[in-house]
């Protein structure tokens, strides 16, 4: 069979889709993307060094040629120093200027000079002397008085692939460090460290550089959160910036083999980056686990409701386990998920990674949704990292294919050398071939499948485990898993060449457009849906781009399609598009800090703007008033300020950011650093003026309450606080108070009340104010009892002294006036000046006792009168 | 061109009715005067009815634009509706409620376990409050209330 298909044309063929082959799975033609488009060209310019991260299963980085060590057994000095040198040397690139205590950040490695440039406040410590230290590892091994040299190093490394430093000192943001604990009762342990370390290799690519999270951080042991005192790990965010802050039950490690089983570390520390995560979505609209597609699955939904008295509002979180269009509701990996939607995002995430089968089999619909959104599809349970690691191993090996055959047409005896473990491949086709040739195919295939696996050994956490106990299965697996394809190659011949070609011309096409995905994020940036705005862009290209190549491509289009598609969704993209700029901007940090400091001095005193509207974009001003003044001279100023300064870092980089997409995206990744200055800057000084007014305050209000109890005109008249404001604004105009941060018109009001109230507690006042109530009292006592006295005039209506007589006993009898009085009590207590009383309701009542003679008295005159 | 402008003002009209309507049925119920009844008629019957689990009596009724309206004994004592986009900052009703000494409270029950909480600001003299986010700086929701 062999023979005859051995002839110039085949060969030809067979050489055709090798080199093409090679080509596609070295990614020279991929690669061809990064050099168009002006983010591709920054990255040349500022990166140079950076090389375009090599995919592998779950978009991880593979490991440094460990030969098949097992991920877990890279934990030692020297292959850590590997891993560091070589992610280092990915985030290689322009130097960045400046000092960092001692250190000349332009002669570090660009990643040690960006992780002090960004992160130096977490490593600072006054009483240890690393003068002596030339890196950031030793910096780090000092602080934690690491004899062995790993503790700093896996610190750093935890900064090198993640993009977060872990916190070396005793500051914690909004906690004030415990008494009597020195900086070291503050570091991870060795042993949690390594946790950390074995977190950033088996968490996927969208839980690195997020945005909303810098820093980790630990309290000494025993010591919890003033604020959460049960909680064991929390995630913060605040005016911009995110922290975790993890304590001793959250830091507990498995001792048994499985290194994820019932290991509280990676299930609390995937927790909180999972919040981090879920708060970066308010930096462009909702958070995800507040999105319609999120709430949906378990049913959560909000109660809102309100006391109409009131207004007081009340609003929780319930579910609604109808289930839906797609099947019933899904439930909670643990109670704690049910708390509200955030919780079970963040829980349903921890436990789908590490906990896997927990989460499938509770949440099959939050399973699905997370591994879509966070993990390439995958599932971690068995059946899962079987399935992807005969996909990875299959996906690896699958690219060699066309080589293997052609060697073992050629040479069916040479070709591929021995298997390096064990038995060839078991390998049936269903065509008839030569058993040499057979042959050459079962060994050649298991070499590659051996490497393929081995690999995932250096690179998957898991995969030991599985390998160890069902290797050769898995091989046999992986080779199922291919013999359709070996089939076709071996069988179509020509015209699997031709496909081949036609769908790498394809990639080559489309690499040759403008399809860096970063490119097309920065075009959808700032539109009304950015994740629908990407795909049709996407989806638009290829459909361009395949037009002459699709009879060719034939059968595999559809499947084409969805790898391009699939290769990138917006937020991957957007995420690669954010670190680039963090790459690109990295130490613009105090330059955007000066300029907020400048802007802030300038602004800080503004009054020109008085009764102008306010501007409340990008600076709101939070939660406490500002003046329009200030607001004004802020936001009127902002874009100004970021973009001098994004252009002065540019410009020493040798960039100018022309293009209108990357301005707007490069202002809004800017922006909340200076924003948050401004915010500090206002909360300090609104502070400083609360206590500036408090001061104010009792000195202003006292004479205003002397004055309104020397002068009782305004008694039983609601005009004490007309009287009250007039007083305040003579005592303001003569001696203003500060209303930068609070509304001048609130603090009248606030203060006139004040004043009233104080007034009405002295002696005199309530004396007066007391009487005034009880002359009220009367007054309603009068106003019931025209009604009861018009029915007795229609009982007795002639004016003879009988019926007068009658008139007046019916006015006063017992039980009539008793009707009276009660009702006049209720109309007064209800009333202002009643209110203002209600604790002497009892003294009221025996008032009217009293003086029930005269006002009987004053009622009949009243009767006889209106008569 | 003539018929381009035609056909741009035809829409600039059509969209302004379409606001202005949308305005004016919202301002027609009045949380306090209108009844269950008036409102059906004027907006047709809720996408969904349910009682309110926290205050007994009382009934959610919900429309599209995340509007939900609450009744009890047969009146509408509270409309819930999105912000506009310009009102979307608390600063925005700092500034509009300016010498009404607006109330600013935490609202009960929505401390999450990271310590946040939602807050409402309450003008009692328009009877409206909103329901702040401090994390996102943003306001949530706007509601009208009155017996």
């Amino acid at each position: 069979m062999a023979s005859k298909r051995l002839n110039p044309l085949y060969l030809a063929g067979i050489a055709a889709f090798a080199v093409l082959g090679l080509l596609l799975i070295t990614g020279r033609i991929g690669s061809a993307r990064k050099q168009n488009g002006i983010l591709a060209r920054w990255e040349s310019q500022v990166l140079p060094k950076t090389a375009p991260a090599r995919a592998s299963i779950n978009g991880r980085l593979p490991a440094a040629g460990g030969g098949g060590i097992c991920l877990r057994d890279q934990d030692n000095l020297t292959a850590l120093r590997e891993e560091a040198r070589r992610l280092e040397e990915e985030q290689a690139g322009e130097p960045i200027r400046g000092f960092w205590r001692h250190l000349d950040l332009s002669k570090l490695p660009r990643a040690q000079a960006a992780f002090l440039s960004k992160h130096g406040e977490w490593v600072q410590q006054a009483d240890v002397d690393y003068r002596d230290c030339a890196d950031v590892p030793c910096i780090l091994n000092r602080l934690y008085g690491s004899t062995s040299g790993v503790e700093g190093l896996k610190a750093y490394l935890w900064y090198l692939r993640m993009g977060y430093a872990i916190s070396t000192t005793v500051n914690i943001p909004q906690l004030k460090p415990i008494s009597g604990m020195s900086y070291r009762d503050y570091h991870f342990s060795d042993k949690e460290l390594s946790g950390f370390w074995l977190l950033s290799r088996t968490l996927s690519p969208p839980f690195r550089n997020i945005q909303t999270l810098q820093s980790f951080h630990r309290l000494p042991k025993r010591a919890y959160l003033p604020d959460s005192p049960r909680a064991c790990g929390k995630a913060h965010l605040r005016g911009g910036r995110g922290w975790i802050v993890l304590m001793d039950k959250c830091l507990t490690l498995s001792e048994v083999s499985d290194p994820f089983k019932n290991s509280p570390l990676h299930l609390s520390v995937s927790h909180e980056i999972s919040h981090s995560y879920d708060f970066a979505g308010l930096l462009s609209g909702p958070m995800l686990s507040d999105t319609e597609a999120w709430k949906k699955l378990s049913g959560w939904t909000i109660e809102e409701g309100a006391d109409p008295a009131t207004g007081k509002a009340f609003r929780r979180w319930k579910i609604d386990s109808t289930p839906d269009a797609e099947g019933p509701k899904d439930g909670f990996v643990q109670d704690y998920a049910g708390t509200d939607p955030g919780e079970d995002w963040a829980e349903t995430v921890a436990y789908f990674r590490y906990e896997a089968a927990t989460a499938l089999s509770k949440s099959p619909r939050k399973s699905a949704f997370i591994a879509a959104r966070l993990f390439g599809g995958r599932t971690f349970d068995e059946s899962g990292l079987n399935a992807a690691y005969i996909q990875a191993a299959a996906g690896e090996t699958k690219a060699g294919l066309p080589d293997l055959v052609d060697r073992c047409i050629v040479s069916p005896t040479d070709a591929g050398a021995s298997p390096s473990r064990g038995q060839a491949v078991a390998l049936k086709l269903d065509i008839p071939v030569e058993a040499p040739f057979l042959s050459c195919l079962q060994r050649g295939l298991a070499e590659k499948i051996d490497l393929a696996l081995s690999r995932l050994r250096e690179t998957e956490a898991e995969a030991c485990e599985i390998l160890n106990l069902r290797a050769d299965g898995l091989r046999n697996d992986v080779a199922q898993a291919l013999l359709p394809e070996l089939t076709q190659i071996v069988s179509r011949q020509g015209s699997v060449a031709e496909r081949i070609r036609a769908v790498a011309k394809l990639r080559e096409r489309l690499s040759a457009s403008e399809t860096d995905p970063r490119e097309q994020a920065l075009r959808c940036f700032g539109s009304e849906s950015p994740q629908t705005c990407f795909s049709s862009v996407r989806e638009k290209l290829f459909d361009e781009t395949v037009v002459e190549l699709a009879l060719e491509i034939g059968e595999e289009l559809p499947a084409e399609k969805q790898r391009f598609l699939k290769e990138y969704d917006y937020v991957r993209a957007q995420g690669e598009l954010v670190r680039l700029y963090e790459q690109i901007f990295a130490g613009i940090e105090p330059k955007l800090d000066a300029a907020a400091d400048k802007r802030w001095q300038a602004c800080r005193l503004a009054t020109s703007d008085a009764g102008a509207s306010p501007a409340l974009s990008p600076f709101s001003g939070g939660s406490r008033f500002v003046s329009a003044a200030i607001l004004n001279c802020i936001n009127g100023a902002v874009n100004e300020d970021l973009a001098r300064v994004r252009d002065r870092f540019a410009g020493r980089l040798g960039i100018s950011v022309t293009d209108p997409d990357a301005q707007a995206f490069s202002l809004a990744q800017l922006a909340p650093r200076y924003l948050r200055r401004l915010s500090e800057a206002l909360a300090r000084e609104a502070a400083q003026e609360d206590q500036d007014r408090a001061l104010r305050e009792s000195a202003t209000i006292g004479p205003m309450a002397a004055a309104l109890a020397s002068d009782l005109t305004w008694l039983g008249d609601p005009a004490c606080l007309q009287r009250a404001r007039t007083l305040l604004d003579s005592a303001l105009s003569a001696n203003p108070v500060p209303t930068r941060f609070l509304a001048l018109e609130d603090l009248r009001e606030d203060w006139a009340a004040k004043a009233c109230q104080r007034a009405l507690k002295s002696p005199e006042v309530a004396r007066k104010a007391w009487e005034s109530a009880l002359s009220g009292l009367e007054a309603e006592v009068l106003a019931s009892a025209v009604e009861e006295a018009s029915s007795c005039r229609a009982q007795s209506p002639k004016n003879t002294s009988t019926q007068r007589k009658q008139r007046k006993d019916c006015l006063t009898r017992s039980a009539t006036w008793k009707r009276i009085e009660a009702t006049a009590l209720a109309q007064w207590g209800s009333s202002e000046l009643g209110r203002r009383f209600a604790s002497r309701q009892e003294e009221a009542r025996r008032h009217l006792e009293k003086s029930r003679g005269s006002l009987q008295s004053s009622a009949v005159a009243q009767m006889e009168a209106g008569g | 061109m003539k018929i381009l402008l035609l056909a741009a003002l035809v829409l600039a009209f059509s969209s302004g009715c379409q606001r202005e309507a949308r305005l004016v049925s919202t301002r027609q119920v009045v949380p306090g005067k209108t009844s269950i009844t008036e409102l059906t008629d004027q907006r047709g019957p809720p996408l969904r009815a349910a009682p309110l689990e926290s205050r007994p009596g009382a009934e959610t009724l919900s429309y599209p634009g995340n509007e939900t309206f609450q009744a009890e004994q047969g009146k509408i004592v509270a409309h819930w509706r999105d912000p506009e986009p310009g009102e979307a900052t608390l600063q925005y009703w700092r500034h509009r409620w300016k010498g009404q000494n607006p109330r600013y409270e935490e609202i009960a029950g929505t401390r999450d376990a990271h310590g946040n909480a939602e807050f409402l600001l309450r003008d009692s003299s328009s009877q409206t409050a909103v329901v702040y986010d401090p994390r996102r700086d943003r306001v949530l929701r706007v509601l009208r209330y009155g017996q």
